[in-house]
């Protein structure tokens, strides 16, 4: 039987990469999703007890990350206004049918794909991160966010349908047209 | 299943499979091209996300935990010590306070039986000398009391005392002046034959004892009245 350090260990090799890029996606930076991924394994050392199955450590470790940096972003940040707006774009069933040029070139640029996630609203990023990078189902997502699994699924599909706008037509270009 | 309620679901999980998906696809070139094209973009956004890490960060976490585990003990080791410290302080107090929880009237019959030959005694103790032995246990005369036989200083229980032999009507009578044995009420001594009584002052305590129908409460209160010590 592995004493509690020994288990702590093991946690910190196994999730410390996924809960780090899980933050800096959250929040978009590495000084403070370094400070959020030690903030959450303390915590979760303070409570290894209450980690029966090592199965749910992945979504234990990741609430409570999640739980940190909506602390940290209560205590700091004001609302991203910029997102608010951005968000307020979706919600068009235009973007299901509308025809969009091959986004394979767009996809290629890592860097244009890291500005445009970051240009998703927190309320679509959370759950595309939730899903592509913690492999959550929607039930998952759901009980995690505390929304119900029909909100879940229309977020993400607002989340990719912005995505693959947002690369498409690069908001250089969009500012250009007026569209931002 | 149209259109539109394909790209729906598709675009909230590209990988889903099922029947009525399969379908569509097989009949819908423009939903196939939708979905390769959104299982293209999750595939990239899932390389995209694995950024680097820093190759410290674990070592820097586990650095964290096993100063905060070391501070937690030292916490504990000095509750324990503070526990420890406070279960000898309890056990000392509980073990003095039950060598003073002696009845203070058998204490006093004691001390007055222990010293009997101060009651027979008549050397009319002078003001000064008086005052010195009242001193010494933090006391002050503010008057006469009359005519005092015997006067000393003596370790009574757990403290020490001033230890008067002073006239009554009706004999010797013995009085105790005990600065650091506080009582609450009056009590009254009822002993191995001795008659007294123990009074509250405003600093510890007075014990006087005498023969029967003696009027001691009026010996004592102005005595204690002379002392300044009426509680």
């Amino acid at each position: 039987m592995s004493t509690p350090q020994a288990q702590f260990n093991a946690l910190v090799q196994a999730y410390h990469a996924l809960l780090y890029r899980y933050a800096l996606w959250l929040c978009g930076n590495a000084a403070l999703s370094e400070d959020l991924v030690q903030e959450t394994f303390l915590r979760a050392w303070k409570s290894l007890h209450h980690l029966r199955e090592p199965g749910a450590a992945r979504q234990w470790l990741l609430t409570i990350l999640r739980r940190e940096f909506l602390r940290n972003r209560k205590r700091h940040a004001p609302l991203d206004k910029a997102s608010r707006s951005l968000d307020e774009l979706d919600g068009d069933d235009a973007a299901l049918v509308d025809g969009r040029p091959p986004l394979a070139e767009a996809l290629a640029d890592r860097n244009a794909l890291h500005a445009a996630l970051m240009r998703l609203s927190l309320e679509q990023r959370e759950p595309l991160l939730l899903q592509v990078l913690g492999g959550y189902s929607c039930e998952e997502i759901a009980t995690e966010l505390g929304i119900s699994s029909g909100a879940v699924m229309t977020r993400l599909s607002r989340a990719r349908l912005r995505l693959r706008q947002l690369l498409a037509d690069p908001p250089e270009t969009a500012t250009q047209k007026g569209v931002v | 299943m149209n259109c539109l309620e394909f790209r729906r679901r598709v675009a909230a999980e590209p990988d889903l499979a099922s029947d009525g998906l399969r379908e569509h696809i097989r009949h819908c070139a423009a939903c196939r091209q939708f979905r390769d094209e959104l299982l293209e973009l999750d595939c990239r956004l899932r390389s995209a996300l694995l950024t680097p890490v820093a190759d410290d960060l674990a070592a820097r976490i586990l650095l964290a935990q096993s100063t905060l585990s070391r501070r937690r003990q030292q916490r504990r080791r000095w509750l324990a010590l503070a526990a420890s410290v406070l279960l000898v302080t309890s056990l000392a107090v509980f073990f003095t306070s039950h060598e003073t929880a002696r009845p203070l009237d058998e204490i006093v019959v004691a001390h007055i039986e222990a010293e009997v030959a101060h009651l027979s005694e008549r050397r009319d103790v002078p003001m000064t000398q008086l005052q010195h032995v009242l001193a010494r246990v933090g006391q002050h005369l503010h008057g006469d009391i009359g005519p005092v036989n015997y006067a000393g200083v003596c370790p009574i229980g757990r403290h020490e005392g001033a230890h008067l032999v002073v006239d009554g009507r009706q004999g010797p009578v013995t009085v105790l002046i005990l600065p650091e044995t506080r009582v609450v009420e009056r009590r009254v001594i009822e002993r191995d034959g001795w008659h007294g009584l123990i009074l509250p002052a405003r600093q510890g305590s007075m014990a006087i004892v005498g023969k029967p129908g003696e009027e001691l409460e009026a010996v004592a209160r102005r005595i204690l009245g002379r002392l300044g010590q009426v509680s």
